[in-house]
């Protein structure tokens, strides 16, 4: 009987929790505000990694793969904001990567968006990435989103990133 | 009906009945089975972690190790110390540490993933990140440790006979799960090379091992040693009162130390201290209080044994006084050597252990009584001889 009784405990509580994530599924994921403008909406199992209030930037990340979004405040347009960042880092000592060339994308009614994707080394991760930056812009505002995993990692978070993308919020 | 008979405990304490050492192995047993098999079946979810560790960074994965015996060594050696009277028995201590080390963890960080996958939905992911961590594992995490220290109980239950037992095993459990957490610490968040496990060592052990699960999980098992050694003179549900309000205190500090206060606003080593030490003076407290009532059990035990041979009054004064005990040790050293001293430690050992006997056995001239009796004078005489040897007749004199 105490054996029953301990065992009982020991597997009521993960499916309690599982229970109850049935219970919350249908539960949207609640946006994550980047600036008073901007919001990003996370994938489940995203877990938010910090917030850079200088830069105006979060971070969300998933295993290996990260996010990175932020608001480019002043840019002109998203093909000339996504030059500016490959331009910076590719002007970095430190950093080794090689870019692809820019591609429009769809990003919804009344947006538009341009991304590249990359590959290299940046001196403040500690082993090779590959990743797409994108640039998305609506109603004057610009967001850029870098996102990066681990060589070969990245197809794993792909599918999150471009729903994350295509969700944002973006408020007048 | 036989009614439990209210025992004058308050008044003058009734020494516990020190039994015979039960030990882990117990196939009669099925709450040993069913430690068995959890052992097993968490041992290798662990064990695979750690091998994965092992491959994919080996030298870190070792400093990790071999830094958490520098912690582990010390706290095993506190917890020894302070179980001075009735050591528990290693097979059941070894066990008390692997529960936590493995049971425990595994089960928790499933259980903490799936809660937190939880809140995350309810909340939202940056409400998550700081709040997550304060609000699933103290509460998972102390149930499943508090669970190792009743799993013990229900193995042994004689092993558990007084407060001291309660925070050995629970302290025990507590360390294992600590120690294993550290490298799942060292080798994940903190980066799993050489400068991250040394980071990770800084902050969770040199700035925070004084407090965490070793205290969390002592102070839930002195309540449930009280719970089940008041039986006969406390009522019911005062011992569910006790045995709950210290198992709510455990998790109420796990949540403070886990909570997002103090962190980011004060230096580090200012933050351990200010959420960690109000928990770990009152464990000291209560630890106090435990000792001192093992000193009056002690007392009561050996006063029956008195110029029976195996001790005297003046001894027995001694010996419920660890402070008086020290210092006789030294004057003794300081008088006849460091012999003498280790013979009357050894004298002052075997006169605890004839306490033990001396509750085991109802009869007082019963054989294993009669034994110690006779060890401890044989000490006494050996002691005393070595203490004022005769005068030496050569060249002594003239």
């Amino acid at each position: 009987m105490p054996s029953f009784l301990i065992l009982s405990l020991m597997l009521a509580i993960p499916m309690g929790a599982a229970f109850a994530e049935a219970l919350t599924e249908d539960v949207p994921m609640q946006p994550v505000q980047v600036t008073e403008r901007l919001a990003v909406v996370p994938r489940p199992s995203w877990e938010f990694g910090g917030r850079d209030e200088e830069l105006r930037a979060i971070l969300l990340s998933r295993g290996s793969g990260s996010l990175y979004v932020w608001e480019a405040p002043g840019a002109t347009s998203p093909a000339a904001q996504l030059r500016l960042v490959l331009d910076g880092w590719e002007g970095e000592p430190d950093v080794q990567i090689v870019a692809g060339p820019p591609v429009s994308f769809d990003a919804g009614p009344g947006r538009s968006g341009v991304r590249a994707t990359y590959a290299g080394t940046f001196p403040d991760v500690g082993y090779p990435v590959e990743g797409q930056l994108a640039v998305v812009e609506a109603s004057g505002t610009i967001a850029v989103f870098d996102a990066w995993a681990g060589e070969g990692e990245f197809r794993a978070i792909a599918g999150d990133v471009a729903a994350m993308i295509r969700d944002v919020r973006f408020s007048p | 009906m036989t009614v439990a008979p209210q025992t004058t405990a308050r008044r003058a304490p009734v020494a516990p009945r020190w039994r015979y050492q039960r030990r882990l192995w117990a196939p009669r047993n099925a709450v040993f089975w069913l430690f068995a098999g959890l052992v097993a079946l968490a041992g290798v979810f662990t064990l695979v972690d750690h091998a994965l560790f092992v491959m994919s960074a080996p030298a870190a994965s070792a400093l990790s190790w071999a830094l958490l015996a520098l912690y582990i060594v010390p706290v095993v050696l506190v917890v020894r110390a302070l179980d001075l009277y009735e050591r528990e028995p290693t097979s059941l201590m070894v066990a008390a540490f692997v529960w936590g080390a493995t049971v425990a963890i595994a089960f928790s960080s499933i259980a903490n993933v799936a809660w937190g996958d939880v809140i995350t939905r309810l909340g939202g992911v940056e409400f998550s990140a700081e709040w997550s961590a304060a609000m699933t594992a103290p509460v998972i995490e102390e149930i499943y440790k508090y669970l190792g220290v009743i799993v013990i109980y229900l193995i042994a239950r004689t092993e558990i006979d007084d407060l001291m037992d309660g925070f050995v095993f629970g302290a025990l459990v507590g360390l294992g799960f600590s120690v294993v957490e550290d490298v799942y610490y060292f080798m994940g968040p903190f980066g799993g090379d050489i400068t991250g496990v040394l980071q990770g060592f800084w902050v969770r052990v040199i700035a925070s091992g004084l407090y965490g699960h070793v205290l969390y999980t002592g102070l839930s098992g002195i309540g449930l040693a009280y719970f089940v050694t008041h039986r006969d003179d406390r009522p019911f549900a005062r011992r569910v009162l006790v045995a709950l309000s210290l198992l709510l205190l455990a998790m109420a500090a796990h949540f403070f130390w886990n909570a997002p206060w103090f962190w980011a606003e004060l230096p580090l080593l200012v933050a351990t201290t200010l959420k960690g030490m109000p928990l770990l003076l009152f464990v000291v407290l209560a630890v106090r209080l435990a000792r001192r009532r093992e000193h009056r059990w002690l007392r009561v035990a050996l006063e029956r044994e008195v110029d029976r041979g195996g001790v005297s009054q003046a001894e027995v004064d001694v010996l419920a006084d660890p402070g008086r005990r020290k210092a006789l040790r030294k004057a003794t050293r300081r008088a006849a050597g460091k012999d003498a001293e280790r013979l009357l430690s050894r004298l002052h050992r075997e006169q605890i252990n004839l306490a033990m006997v001396a509750t085991r056995v109802d009869d007082p001239v019963a054989p294993d009584l009669l034994k110690q009796r006779a060890l401890c004078e044989s000490l006494r005489t050996e002691l005393h001889r070595r203490s004022f040897p005769p005068p030496s007749t050569e060249g002594s004199a003239g």
